[in-house]
């Protein structure tokens, strides 16, 4: 018998919230990452570990491929997500997981697993949605309140805020998200760096050596944007041979981020937001996050960064949505914790927050 | 469906880790790994069986590994945990 026995595991959970200080451990598996994280109910992160699964040079991510790099890195990545903790795994009250969205075959292996462990360890189990995980491991790690989010990754491109108990969506990408333009623009001109899933960092420095703009299409409808004709127009013009690969990559930056900043700041206006979060994967670009700040600021806004691995996909951020989500009452039984690949973000009740 | 069909029966030495397979994978079995395929678990004794039926030999396959990976992990998992 792997579970606690007794009143732990007879009381209420939600009263244990208000009593003592509980740990919930947090699977991510919606993508490329399998990610766990141990994270207590006082927003103690005491663990986080992660293993990517790498394709190969100029190759995107194979749902199968990934499914399978999961199944089989998911023990070692748990045994060293406790003994970094340092806990035991019977110190564990609730186990959560990324129900959605993501990969079908990928969310389904991390589904198996939760389900498994929280089986073992006789606990609850805890749905979350892999978005609203990023924004509150966002506020929880810049102390950002209420702010208007910007959620930009390989998988998403939307503009967000809290809105009577959802995070609703203001503003999104219409076709692919701004990641994946940059990514499949670098990939095809052979930018990439072998060491990460994205060829981000190599495309930054392409691009900061830029020094004539190319015009290129800049379509934003309304409150919502596209990028595959500006992806479609850029690879165009490289394979015209016409213009330096760095003045392409400028000219497909300052495009982008652009258009991102516009729809921010027509949100910003909307919503009246004193704060912007950014986060997801893309939030490392350096030019964006500049851009922001200076539109933010005209508007007397601040705009917070979620730094590092914790911008990414991460398991402490399934952990705290979930020591979120359960604490508030919502709750998951095995029978319905079926995952959901397409489930979005504006589907989820809030039922914790305040505003 | 039934164009190709396989039984598997894996037998497990620890009680615990049975009722975490059976438990972690049924919810499973409700939504086909792809159109093309359905499972059934079931208990039978101290075995797990597993029964497949698929259109063809290439989704019975790919239904087959989906489930084995699965249960190997779980049983890693066990492992694990039952080491602390």
């Amino acid at each position: 018998m792997y579970g606690p026995i007794g009143a732990k595991g007879q009381r209420d959970l939600v009263l244990a919230f208000a009593e003592q200080e509980i740990l919930c451990l947090g699977i991510e598996g919606t993508a490329h990452t399998l990610g766990i994280g141990i994270v207590s109910s006082r927003g103690r992160i005491l663990a986080d570990m992660k293993d990517s699964l790498i394709p190969p040079p100029g190759k995107g991510i194979h749902p199968r491929e990934a499914s399978q790099h999961h199944s089989l890195v998911a023990g070692r990545v748990l045994r060293r997500t406790l003994d970094e903790a340092g806990i035991k795994p019977k110190d564990l009250s609730l186990i959560a997981f990324s129900q959605g969205p993501g990969l079908g075959p990928c969310l389904r292996t991390v589904a198996t697993a939760a389900r498994a462990l929280a089986t073992f360890l006789k606990v609850p189990l805890i749905g979350v949605n892999h978005i609203v995980a990023h924004i509150e491991m966002g506020k929880l790690g810049t102390g950002a309140k209420d702010p208007l989010i910007l959620m930009l990754s390989g998988g998403t491109t939307q503009i967000l805020a809290l809105a009577e108990g959802r995070y609703r969506v203001f503003g999104e990408t219409l076709d692919i998200t701004i990641a994946n333009c940059f990514d499949v623009f670098a990939r095809e001109v052979g930018l990439y760096d072998p060491k990460t899933p994205w060829p981000g960092p190599v495309f930054d420095e392409v691009a900061s050596k830029g020094k004539n703009y190319i015009p290129l299409p800049y379509t934003v409808k309304g409150m919502d944007l596209q990028f595959s004709g500006l992806l479609t127009a850029t690879l165009r013009k490289y394979r015209e041979g016409r213009h330096r690969l760095e003045d392409l990559c400028y000219s497909l930056q300052e495009t982008a981020l652009a258009m991102v900043t516009e729809v921010a700041e027509r949100a910003l206006a909307h919503t009246g937001k004193q704060e912007i979060l950014l986060t997801g994967g893309f939030a490392r670009n350096k030019r964006l996050q500049s851009m922001l700040a200076s539109m933010a600021s005209e508007h007397g806004a601040r705009l917070h960064v979620v730094q590092g691995d914790f911008a990414t996909d991460n398991g402490a951020m399934i952990a705290w949505t979930g020591l979120l989500a359960y604490g508030s009452g919502i709750r998951t039984e095995i029978e319905e914790s079926l995952v959901k690949p397409r489930w979005r973000v504006d589907q989820v009740p809030v039922t914790w927050a305040e505003t | 469906m039934g164009e190709a069909r396989a039984i598997i029966s894996i037998d497990f030495e620890d009680e615990d880790c049975l009722e975490g397979a059976l438990k972690a994978l049924m919810p499973e079995t409700l939504r086909a790994v792809s159109s093309r395929s359905n499972v059934k678990i079931f208990l039978e004794g101290r075995s797990l069986i597993l029964e497949f039926s698929a259109r063809d030999s290439t989704a019975l396959r790919a239904a087959m590994n989906s489930y084995l990976r699965w249960i190997l992990t779980i049983k890693e998992l066990s492992l694990i945990l039952k080491s602390y």
